[in-house]
């Protein structure tokens, strides 16, 4: 007989739980001016610098992890110019393959959008992305309910505080 | 005027009367010998600094407790950083690449002017990804061969199973990795290649280790795969159901001469293939040098089923263990008023809701099918005016355990 399947399978992938929707997002720290823009598992960047021009994909909590910039080689051979916003175009397209290599498709844009409407360069840059088939939205991460867990059988409510512990604040 | 005055003058209030006299402690008006200097606080204290023989008591400073700007400056993200013991490459160094060639000045001007135009579109297939960050991001060097090691991909080794080309963690169905792939490697000179295909999350057995799912060892430089030894047949990745994605390797070694893996390895079965890769590489150290790596990930579906009945075992259906979900402490008086009915369903026992849904499910069914009421509740106005608002809930909420009343994936 062979031996048997453990009985407690563990899936080492770190990956995982982001790939199959189960992971959250971050939600940032509580004194933030703005907590949103830590929210994210996936965001893309473009940093313009005097010289060249990078395009950045970022996780958030391993930091950089894939990136493009005029920096290659490869890339400023066949550019006229290291800074202009065909560039950037360029560097999208070379960011967005390489997500998509790496099993990466969904990632937030990490410019605002005034930013965005703002600069010719940025706006191009994640054009570009949605065009070679990166999707700039993440979707929901799936709840813990009953429906994928039949021990949880209660329901969450929100305790919403009374006048009387908001005094302070008033 | 003072108290005693007062209550000479006004014998009749019934407080000056009762209250002790007390005077106001009077600085003595009259002037003493020393005058007025006598009451000077620190008259007889004064250190006079004329004389000259004074053996002072040692000083006793305490240590400041001192903030260096430069130590708080720094940000939140960097102080969170943990920083890692040093990497080791265990592969080749990279060769350099060539010098960018210049451009001529009408190939300048022809790439102005499309790019002014927004239509140079560089070509995207002539650009190598040296990012190394993706391979750490899913931890495939350290769950290879252990932790804080890398190597550079420095031959290049382009695998395919059929259409779906393996890149870097690229998805790829289970059921189109069921033939072997097509493997081309390139040929750097007189040297022999070993290429080795690992599950690294695909262990099912107690037994640590990743899963060998092809082994051929002694490819002759330049030459196609099946003319290596093929010590461990292709067997297509198993990620069993439920698992979610597993992360598969295709890793290149190369070696100048051919050799024989040390730990006898075989594949009659599943079990034989669990190996642990780091111990493997670790015995062979010598010879073998990582050049190449490439990975995809995969999940289940219906291949992955037929192809463990064919080995003669049984599919195994693993579902995902959430962590219980955090709630306080129950107590008879909690501290701010709660719902009481949520409040109370936190703390019932699930197996008992459990049976509550199943017997309130077969209360309505039937033998055909479950009728679904088109209206939640078809008596909203009556309810709504009769029952309390939380018998009501219980009506005709379809959120959580309520769902279930009506729909019950028991049956998938």
């Amino acid at each position: 007989m062979p031996p048997r399947f453990v009985w407690r399978f563990i899936n080492r992938n770190p990956r995982n739980n982001e790939l199959v929707g189960r992971q959250k997002f971050p939600t940032g720290y509580q004194f933030e001016k703005d907590r949103a823009h830590r929210s994210f598992i996936y965001k893309v960047a473009l940093v313009e610098s005097k010289a060249h021009q990078e395009g950045f994909l970022v996780h958030y909590r391993d930091g950089v992890v894939l990136s493009a910039s005029t920096r290659e080689a490869e890339i400023s051979q066949q550019l006229y110019s290291n800074t202009d916003a065909c560039a950037a175009l360029n560097i999208a397209r070379v960011l967005a393959m390489r997500c998509l290599q790496s099993g990466i498709h969904f990632a937030r844009p990490s410019a605002s959008e005034e930013e965005i409407a703002k600069s010719k360069h940025q706006k191009h840059f994640f054009e570009a992305l949605r065009s070679e088939g990166l999707t700039l939205q993440e979707p929901e991460p799936v709840e813990h309910s009953y429906e994928n867990d039949h021990r949880f059988t209660w329901q969450r409510y929100p305790l919403k505080a009374n006048r009387q512990e908001k005094l302070d604040e008033l | 005027m003072s108290a005693a005055q007062y209550a000479r003058l006004v014998p009749k209030k019934y407080r000056s009367r009762t209250l002790p006299k007390i005077d106001r402690p009077w600085r003595p008006r009259i002037v003493a010998w020393a005058g007025p200097a006598a009451f000077y606080p620190n008259r007889f204290y004064e250190i006079d600094k004329w004389y000259k023989a004074r053996i002072d008591k040692p000083q006793k400073v305490q240590k400041m407790h001192i903030i260096d700007p430069a130590e708080h400056s720094r940000s939140l993200d960097e102080l969170l950083a943990n920083k890692g013991v040093e990497e080791i490459n265990i592969g080749f160094k990279v060769m350099k690449v060539s010098e960018a060639r210049e451009k001529s000045v009408d190939e300048k001007k022809n790439l102005e002017r499309i790019s002014r135009h927004m239509e140079l579109l560089i070509n995207v297939d002539e650009t190598k990804n040296p990012n190394l960050g993706v391979y750490k991001h899913f931890k495939i060097f350290e769950h290879l061969f252990g932790e804080a090691t890398f190597f550079h991909t420095v031959q290049q080794l382009d695998v395919s199973f059929g259409e779906d080309v393996v890149f870097s963690g690229n998805v790829i169905e289970a059921a189109n990795t069921s033939a072997p792939p097509s493997v081309v490697i390139e040929s750097l000179g007189n040297a022999f290649n070993t290429l080795m295909m690992v599950n690294l999350d695909g262990n099912p057995y107690e037994k640590k280790g990743e899963m060998i799912h092809w082994l051929v060892t002694n490819i002759p430089d330049g030459q196609p795969v099946h003319k290596g030894a093929e010590v461990m047949k292709y067997l297509q990745p198993l990620p069993f159901y439920g698992t979610g994605y597993h992360r598969v390797a295709l890793i290149l070694f190369r070696h100048d001469e051919p050799i024989s893996l040390t730990p006898n390895l075989n594949d009659e079965k599943l079990e034989d293939r669990a190996h642990e890769i780091a111990k493997i590489y670790k015995e062979n150290e010598k010879v073998l040098t990582p050049s190449g790596i490439k990975f995809f990930q995969t999940s289940y579906d219906d291949s992955v089923k037929q192809t463990l009945h064919s080995l003669g075992l049984k599919s195994p259906l693993y579902s995902y263990e959430y962590n219980e979900a955090l709630k306080p402490d129950q107590r008879e008086f909690p501290e701010r008023p709660q719902p009481f009915n949520l409040y109370l369903d936190m703390y019932r026992d699930p197996k008992e809701i459990e049976e509550e849904v199943v017997e309130k499910r077969l209360e309505t069914a039937q033998l055909e099918q479950v009728q679904v009421s088109k209206w939640r509740d078809p008596n909203y106005v009556e309810n709504k005016k009769t029952l309390p608002a939380w018998q009501h809930e219980k009506i005709y909420s379809r959120e959580g355990r309520h769902k279930a009343y009506i729909r019950n994936p028991i049956d998938s």
